[in-house]
C-alpha cells in the first residue's frame, strides 16, 4: 500500500468511498436472490420447499414416504425438501421467502421473542429427542447421578443445549457441581476417550451408535423430566391467513406420512433408503437410527397424532425465559394452533 | 489537495486532518447507506438489523461483560495462533529457502495440507487437542501459516545473488549472513506476509471456536444464531472486524517503524 490516498493511518483507517458503495451493491445484490413467492389465490400451485434441518436422513422418513406416495399431491402440493438449519430457515420463512419449515417448538418460542411471525401448526415428534447418554459402567441412570461428573455437549447452543437446561431445569441439578464440556459433535468419541462422563445427544444418534457396537448404555430422556414442544410444522401467519387450504394440505400430507410410516416401518424405511442412498452403506446403523426414532414419532393416542399439548407451551415459555434464553416469558397465545390438525382429520389405524 | 498552496499539502498536519476527515465522512456514508437500506426495503432487525439496532445490541453486550469475555478469548487465541503460526512458517521458510532439497521433499506435503480444508479438520482437532483455547490457536496457526510460509520464503529468495557473494567476500558467517543481509531484506516481503497473517488468525480463531468452544466470538456467533439474535451476530462480527483491523494496524505501525530505513534511501 504506497498510495497516500489509502495509506494507513495511526488514528484512522481512511476508507475509500468506493468501497461502502461496493458493499452496498453487495448488499443488494446478497438481498436481491431470486424470492419464492407466496402464492397468491390464483396460484395455488407453487412449488414449496420445505425447509428440514441439517442434512438427508432416514430419521426424515415420514416426508419421504409423503412425497413417495403422493400424499403432497394429493392435496395438490409440489413438495420437495431442504436441508439446513432451522434457524435459517425460520428467518427465510418470517420475511416470505418460504412458506413451511420443520422446526422445534421451542425455537419457535426463540423466534417469537425476536418477532418472527411464525407458527406451530402440527406436531410430528412427540418427544424432545435429546438424551443424555453414558457408558452403562458409569452408573449415570438418573439426572441426580450426573452431579461431580464431567457432561460433553455438542455446543452452548441449539437443540441439545436447550435440552441440558431443561433436564438442569426440571431435575433442579446443581449446576456448579457439574462440568460441562464441549465436545462439539463428537460425543460419541469423547465417551469412548473416557473425556467425558456422559454426553448430551439426540437419541437417534449417539445411543444408536453405542447400541451398534454393542456398548451396554444408560439413557436419560429429557422428556421424562420435562415435555418441551419438538420437532413439527410451522409456517408463517400471513401464510394461514392467505393460504389455510395450503396449510391443511401440508398438516395432512405430513401426518398421513406419520401414520404410514408408523403402520408400515419396513416399506418407510425401504423408502427413505430411495431419498438417502448413503445410508445403504451402513443399513444396520440407519436401520437403528430409524427404529430409535420411531418412539419419538408414536403419539399418546391414535387421535392424538399432530396434536400438540396446549400446556406445555407456557411452561417451555417459562423454563426459556427462567434459563436466559430469553429475557421474559414469551405469550404463547397464538405460536400454536391444533385447528388445521383437526381439520386434516388423521389417526393412527387402530 | 494539488491545487493547494505547495505547503498547505505537505503540511503533515493538514494531511493528518485531511485523513481524519476523509475517514469519518467515509464511515458516515456507510453507515447511512446501510440504513437507507434497511428502510428502502423495510427489513426486520432479524434480516438485516439498522446500525441503531446493532449499536443498541452493542451497548447491552458491553453492559452486562459479555462482548469483552468473549473478545477476550479471540484475541488471545488470535495472537497464539499467529505467533505459533508465524514462527513455524518462519522457521521452516528459512529451512525451505536455504536448501532445495528440502523444499523438493517437504512442499508436497505442505500444499497439501493447505488444500485440506480447515473447516473439515477442525471438527477432528475436537477430539484430539481438548484444550479448546490451544485448539483454537492451532487452527488459526494453520489458516495463516501458508500465506506467510510462501511470503518467506520469497522474501529470503529475492536477496541478490551479488550481495550474497559480496559478505562471502567478507567472510561472513551464516549468522552474520542472516542478520546484515537475509534479514532486512526479506522483512519487507515477511511483514506483508504478517499483515496477511494477522486478519487470516481471526478468521482461523473463528473457525475453531465454530466446532467445539464455548466462549470466543465465533461461539457468540453461534449462540446469537440460535437465539435467531441476528443484531448480536453483527455485534460479533464487527468485533471481529475491529480486532482485524487493529492488528493490521500494530503490523502497519511494526512495518514504518522497521523499514524506516528503506524509505531514506
Amino acid at each position: 500500500m504506497n498510495d497516500n490516498r489509502f495509506a494507513f493511518s495511526p488514528i484512522l483507517i481512511p476508507i475509500p468511498i468506493p468501497i461502502p458503495i461496493l458493499i452496498l451493491v453487495l448488499f443488494l445484490s446478497a438481498c436481491g436472490a431470486p424470492e419464492r413467492t407466496t402464492p397468491t389465490s390464483t396460484q395455488t400451485s407453487a412449488p414449496i420447499a420445505l425447509g428440514v434441518g441439517y442434512i438427508p436422513s432416514v430419521q426424515f422418513a415420514p416426508l419421504y414416504v409423503a412425497i413417495d406416495k403422493g400424499y403432497f399431491a394429493d392435496e395438490g402440493l409440489t413438495v420437495s425438501l431442504e436441508y439446513g438449519y432451522e434457524t435459517d430457515y425460520m428467518k427465510l420463512l418470517a420475511l416470505g421467502k418460504r412458506e413451511f419449515i420443520i422446526a422445534s417448538g421451542d425455537v419457535v418460542i426463540l423466534a417469537r421473542a425476536q418477532k418472527l411471525p411464525v407458527s406451530y401448526v402440527a406436531e410430528w415428534y412427540t418427544k424432545y429427542p435429546v438424551v443424555v447418554f453414558s457408558p452403562q459402567e458409569k452408573g449415570i441412570e438418573a439426572p441426580e447421578n450426573l452431579v461431580g461428573k464431567t457432561v460433553g455437549i455438542p455446543g452452548l447452543f441449539g437443540a441439545s443445549y436447550v435440552g441440558w437446561k431443561a433436564l438442569v431445569y426440571a431435575a433442579r441439578l446443581p449446576e456448579d457441581k457439574i462440568i460441562l464440556k464441549t465436545v462439539g459433535f463428537n460425543q460419541t468419541a469423547a465417551l469412548q476417550q473416557g473425556q467425558v462422563d456422559a454426553a448430551v445427544d439426540y437419541a437417534a444418534n449417539g445411543p444408536v451408535q453405542f447400541q451398534v457396537q454393542g456398548i451396554p448404555a444408560n439413557v436419560i430422556v429429557v422428556d421424562d423430566y420435562m415435555h418441551l414442544p419438538s420437532n413439527g410444522l410451522v409456517t408463517s401467519e400471513k401464510v394461514m391467513a392467505e393460504h389455510p387450504d395450503r396449510v391443511e394440505g401440508m398438516v395432512r400430507a405430513l401426518l398421513r406420512g406419520v401414520a404410514f410410516t408408523l403402520a408400515n416401518p419396513d416399506e418407510a424405511f425401504q423408502i427413505s433408503l430411495k431419498h438417502v442412498p448413503e445410508a445403504k452403506q451402513n443399513i444396520a446403523m440407519s436401520r437403528a437410527i430409524f427404529d430409535a426414532s420411531l418412539p419419538y414419532w408414536t403419539p399418546k393416542s391414535p387421535d392424538a397424532l399432530g396434536r400438540t399439548d396446549p400446556a406445555i407451551w407456557p411452561e417451555t415459555a417459562q423454563f426459556l425465559a427462567d434459563a436466559g434464553f430469553t429475557e421474559t416469558p414469551v405469550p404463547t397465545d397464538g405460536i400454536w394452533t391444533n385447528d388445521f390438525v383437526e381439520k386434516a382429520g388423521v389417526t393412527l389405524a387402530p | 489537495m494539488t491545487n493547494l498552496p505547495r505547503s498547505l499539502s505537505q503540511n503533515p498536519r493538514v494531511l493528518r486532518l485531511a485523513r481524519i476527515l476523509l475517514g469519518a465522512s467515509s464511515l458516515a456514508l456507510f453507515l447511512l447507506l446501510w440504513e437507507g437500506l434497511v428502510r428502502w426495503q423495510d427489513y426486520p432487525p432479524y434480516i438485516l438489523p439498522g446500525p441503531g439496532d446493532v449499536w443498541a445490541r452493542f451497548l447491552a453486550a458491553a453492559a452486562d461483560g459479555s462482548l469483552a469475555r468473549h473478545a477476550s478469548i479471540t484475541l488471545v487465541e488470535v495472537l497464539g495462533g499467529l505467533a505459533l503460526g508465524v514462527s513455524v512458517a518462519t522457521l521452516l521458510g528459512y529451512l525451505l529457502a536455504k536448501s532445495p532439497l528440502l523444499d523438493q521433499l517437504v512442499s508436497p506435503y505442505i500444499v497439501a495440507l493447505q488444500a485440506f480444508p480447515v473447516v473439515a479438520l477442525a471438527p477432528l482437532l475436537v477430539i484430539w487437542i481438548e484444550d479448546s483455547l490451544i485448539r483454537t490457536m492451532i487452527v488459526a496457526a494453520l489458516v495463516l501459516f501458508f500465506p506467510v510460509l510462501v511470503n518467506i520464503i520469497a522474501g529470503l529468495r529475492s536477496v541478490e545473488p551479488e550481495l550474497v557473494a559480496m559478505m562471502r567476500s567478507l567472510q561472513a558467517t551464516r549468522w552474520q549472513m542472516f542478520i546484515k543481509l537475509e534479514a532486512p531484506f526479506a522483512l519487507p516481503v515477511l511483514l506483508a506476509g504478517l499483515k496477511i497473517g494477522a486478519t487470516l488468525a481471526v478468521i482461523g480463531a473463528v473457525i475453531g471456536e465454530f466446532v467445539g468452544a464455548d466462549r470466543g466470538l465465533g461461539f457468540l456467533i453461534n449462540l446469537a444464531q440460535g437465539l435467531l439474535d441476528t443484531p448480536l451476530m453483527f455485534v460479533a462480527l464487527f468485533t471481529l472486524a475491529a480486532i482485524a483491523l487493529g492488528l493490521y494496524g500494530l503490523v502497519s505501525l511494526l512495518e514504518r517503524h522497521l523499514l524506516a530505513w528503506k524509505r531514506a534511501v
